[in-house]
Order: C-alpha cells, then structure tokens, then sequence
C-alpha cells in the first residue's frame, strides 16, 4: 500500500522504491540479530525448565501475585531494556509472565507499556545518541533537551506503573498497589533526571537497576509479602492464585535459573562501558552501498558508501548469541534437558526446529514493517504527514502535538531511535520556525518516540510470537492503545507547560 | 504450491529468504550494475513481500468453533 502511494501519488521511481525496500530489509537485519538470539535463549531456558525455576524463585520472593507481576512486568523488563533493547525485553519477559499465570495478551501487553520509560535513554543510552547525531544544537541547548526528556518521561514512568496495576485488577489492584507504584516510580523517573546530570548513556540503566535492587526490600513489606485478598477480579490472570498452582520441581536453582541474566547484564555493561572492549569489538563494521535516488518532487535521499553499518560484535544480539550458547553448554553439561523432558512429560523436540518454529513468523512481519516505513520516509510521505500538521496548528497547539510526531514516527518505523533520526530536524526546524524552544520541543519528540513504541507493531507482533499467540496483535493493540493516547495527551499538556515556563 | 501454501512455517521461510536475497542484490544493482541485478532483486523483494497477504487471501485461516 506504502509502495502504491509512493508510486502513484509521490512520483517515485522503481528505482527508488527498490532501493527504499532494500534499506527497510537492512535495517530490519538490527532487530532480526536480536530476536533470533532472544528467541533461541526463550527456547533453551523453555527446555531446559529454567523458566519454571524462575518463575517458582520470584513466587517465593513475595506471595503477592501483583507484587510478582510488578516486578517481573515492570521492574525487570525496564532493567532488561536500560542495557538491551530492540525488543529484547519483551521478547524475554512476555513468555516468563505467561509461565507465571498471565493471560498471553496481557503477558505481552503489559512488558510493552511497562518499558516505555526507558526507551529513549535505554539500550546504554542508543536513542539519545542517535538523536544527537541528527541535530544541530550548541551544549546548552543540549543539557536542557536531556534534563526536559527525563522530565517528560516522567509521565510515562508513572502512567506506566499504574496502567500494569490497573491492567492486574483494576480499581482494588490501585488501592494496594499505589504505593508500590509510587515508590518505584519515584526510583526509576526521578531517578533519571538525577542519571542524566551524570550521563546520559546510563540515564535508564542505573535507575532500573536500583528500581530491581530495591525489590528486595520492598518484598519484606508486610503490604506486599502475602497476598492481597482485596483483589478479588483479576482480569489479567488465567487461573487460581500463586499458592494454589501446582509445581514440578524444575532441575535448577532459581540461581542457575536467573544466570543467563546476570551473564547477559554483565556482558552488556562490559560492552559499554569498558572503552578498550568496546573499540575492538566496534572496529569490525560492515554494510553496502546505495546511491543517491530522488523523487519526482525532488526529494533527494543521499547515497551513501557503507549504509547504516553494522557493528555485530558490538551489537546486542552478540551479547545475547554468546549468553544464549554459554548458558546451553552450562545446561547441557548438568542435563538440564533430559532431567526436565522426564519431569515435565515433554518429548524432547529439536531446539532449532523450534527456534524456526517461532522466529520465522516474527521475522517477516519486521520486516515489512521497516520496508513500509522506509518507502514512507524515501518517498516523503513522512515529511508530507509532519508538515502537515505543523501547518495547520498554531504554535502552542504545535507545541501540544509535537510528541505526536515522534508517536507517528515509531509506530511506523517500530522504533525510538528511528522516530528521533526521521523526525528530530523536522522539529527543530518547526520550532525555530514557530519561535518555540527548540530544547522542549525536541524533548517532546523524543517521549513521543518512546510512546509510540506502545502500539509498534515489530514490539507488537514480536511479543505475540514469543508468547505463543501470534494472529492476536489486534488484541494486544486494544489494550496498548489507550494508554498510549492517554500518555500521548499528558505529554502534550507537560510540553506546553514548559513552553510556557521557558517564554 | 497448495502444500506450500498450507504450512506457515515453509511460505513464511521462502518469503524470509526472498527479502533477505533481495537486499544485497538491489544494493549492488543500483550501485554498480548490471541494472537486471536489482530488477532481479526488486522482484524478489516483491514476491516476498506478497507471499503472506496473498496466502491469507487465497487460504484464508478456518475460524476455530468457540
């Protein structure tokens, strides 16, 4: 459809679109690199019953199910994505919060919005990055765009922690979990306007990391310790409570379970953070080439000798391969496999025939998404919906909008970083246009591109096949989606607010 | 091709490898040439593109009894 428009209505060559196409496929190679990886580490722990000595270790951390749900669904996934990102949290956490009773829609649902806050500053701060290499903006205006993002993201933090209370059992879940709610999200969003004076790249990685140390004393809380006989419908859980559920002794610890974690957490940070280890694994870089193409409106695309290198040793698909084929040696060398095929009844079916099983149909879906995405963006349509908007709304209502923007721009590309590289200069040019400050309104792209990520349809689809439910991403959408315009409209208000203040 | 059609996991695979083949030939095509390579890859990218929509359209799923 994106191709037809394009051709029809934005005059744009075969050549054109070829090129378009073949970009969207190479971009998609970035989030394909982790879902593979993530997909065949869900399969080893699967197999392996790691999933059911983890899920049985959290149960014990507290016999709260919605202490358990925050946890897992929130604090754990936010961690996940503060180091990893493209997907990788929700492809992790969704079937772990199946394993432990949720509904599958909203085993997915609730990682995607849950993780939103640490989108833009998370991946060791990629977004963030990405985005200052688009713009043109002195040092001032820079601190003042990182400390008004936090800001903004703030909203998410909280709208996000009550949306997986409401999601678990509605107004009696808020009643007992607000304070839970409100403790972690004072830790994780205030946490990173704090992270962010020290570095940006770790503005969601420490936060979320003392977000996930803090569960352990706020599991002794009597409050969160037993159950909540308050919440009597919980929409979100298939059966009976966490104490009823009958339990096969899995053949790990919860320890060993939670191993391939701490390796991949260990690798990640090693990666960023330790700058010898980085550059070698940075040198090696790889791409191909494309020309310059244009449209018949003369939008011209530059050409480019290596597009959008890949570094794969640096990439966190190669932290998750090395953490995945680590962790199946350990397992197979204590027989983890065959222990839990006698004990779960299971015929031990081929790992790789399963990985294809479910990787495959994640795949192409991605992939259309990002060719769509790119033949929007080389064709101008992108540009087209941005301006359009601009020229109709007067600056405070521009000003409203704008994280709008970065809302259109992940849902089509699927991604922050994305949203941030298409849209950032657009909106600092309307901004200077329409004599906002540029600081807020680039803040207010880069929570929208976090936003967005809320209804992607890549995070969508993803999270349905690693749950077991693909076909059900419309579902997954229903439950997303109000959130996402609920942050979308708190945001818009926020930005305003600080226009305001900065005028 | 009504087997092939049938089973998601072989027309979702064609279609995966057609997209991932169609990727360096469109790149070096458009690049240095032969202009046939990326015509060649341009058609690959399509067919793969298609080959999802085009089975829900001719086999469409059963709907499951509640």
């Amino acid at each position: 459809m994106a191709a037809t428009i394009a051709l029809l209505a934005f005059r744009t060559p075969l050549d054109n679109l070829a090129v378009a196409g073949a970009k969207g496929v190479w971009d998609a190679i970035f989030i394909l690199l982790v879902i593979w990886p993530a997909l065949l580490l869900y399969q080893i722990m699967d197999r392996s019953g790691g999933y059911e000595a983890m899920r049985q270790g959290i149960t014990r951390l507290s016999k709260n199910e919605l202490f358990v749900v925050i946890a897992l669904g929130w604090v754990f996934t936010s961690f996940l994505q503060g180091i990893d990102g493209f997907g990788t949290p929700i492809a992790i956490v969704a079937p772990l919060l199946v394993a432990f009773g949720l509904k599958p829609v909203y085993a997915v649902a609730i990682p995607i919005i849950a993780h939103i806050w640490a989108k833009f500053y998370g991946t060791l701060g990629a977004g963030w990055l990405a985005t200052l290499q688009v713009v043109d903006i002195d040092q001032a205006t820079t601190m003042a765009t990182a400390y008004q993002t936090a800001i903004l993201i703030v909203i998410q933090t909280v709208l996000g922690g009550l949306m997986v209370v409401w999601m678990y059992g509605r107004w009696p879940a808020i009643r007992h979990g607000w304070p839970l709610v409100l403790i972690i999200s004072i830790i994780q969003g205030f946490g990173q306007i704090v992270a962010v004076a020290i570095d940006p790249a770790l503005a969601a990685f420490l936060p979320a990391t003392a977000a996930l140390l803090a569960l352990f004393p706020l599991a002794r809380w009597k409050r969160y310790a037993h159950p909540a006989t308050s919440i009597v419908d919980r929409p979100a859980m298939l059966a009976s409570p966490v104490e009823a559920t009958e339990d096969k002794l899995p053949p790990m610890s919860t320890a060993m379970a939670f191993l391939p974690y701490i390796m991949l957490s260990t690798i990640a940070v090693s990666t960023s953070v330790i700058e010898p280890l980085r550059n070698v694994l940075s040198a090696f870089t790889f791409g191909f080439p494309f020309p310059t193409v244009s449209t018949g409106y003369g939008l011209v695309v530059p050409g480019s000798e290596m597009y959008s290198a890949l570094r794969p040793f640096s990439h966190p698909g190669a932290g998750l391969l090395v953490t995945a084929l680590l962790t199946w040696m350990i397992f197979r060398s204590r027989g983890y496999f065959s222990k839990w095929a006698q004990i779960a009844q299971k015929r031990a079916r081929g790992m790789l025939a399963g990985l294809i099983d479910t990787a495959v149909p994640a795949s192409v879906p991605i992939i259309a998404f990002l060719i769509m995405a790119s033949v929007m963006n080389h064709s101008g349509q992108n540009e087209v919906l941005a301006l359009g908007i601009s020229a109709v709304a007067p600056a405070y209502a521009f000003a409203f909008l704008s994280n709008g923007i970065g809302v259109v721009g992940a849902f089509t590309t699927s991604s922050s970083t994305s949203s941030n590289v298409l849209f950032s200069d657009l909106q600092i040019t309307i901004a200077r246009l329409k004599d906002l400050p540029e600081a807020t309104i680039l803040a207010a792209q880069s929570a929208g591109g976090a936003i967005g990520n809320a209804i992607a349809p890549a995070n969508v689809v993803m999270g349905a096949s690693t749950a077991g439910i693909s076909g059900k991403e419309g579902e997954i959408m229903r439950k997303t989606l109000p959130w996402t315009i609920v942050a979308f409209l708190l945001t818009g208000m926020a930005t305003v607010i600080l226009v305001v203040i900065a005028a | 091709m009504q087997r092939l059609f049938k089973n998601r996991v072989v027309y979702l695979s064609v279609s995966l490898l057609l997209l991932l083949g169609s990727f360096p030939l469109i790149s070096i095509g458009t690049t240095y040439g032969p202009s046939f390579v990326w015509w060649l890859g341009l058609v690959a990218l399509l067919i793969g593109a298609m080959i999802p929509p085009a089975q829900r359209l001719f086999f469409p799923p059963k709907e499951k009894p509640e």
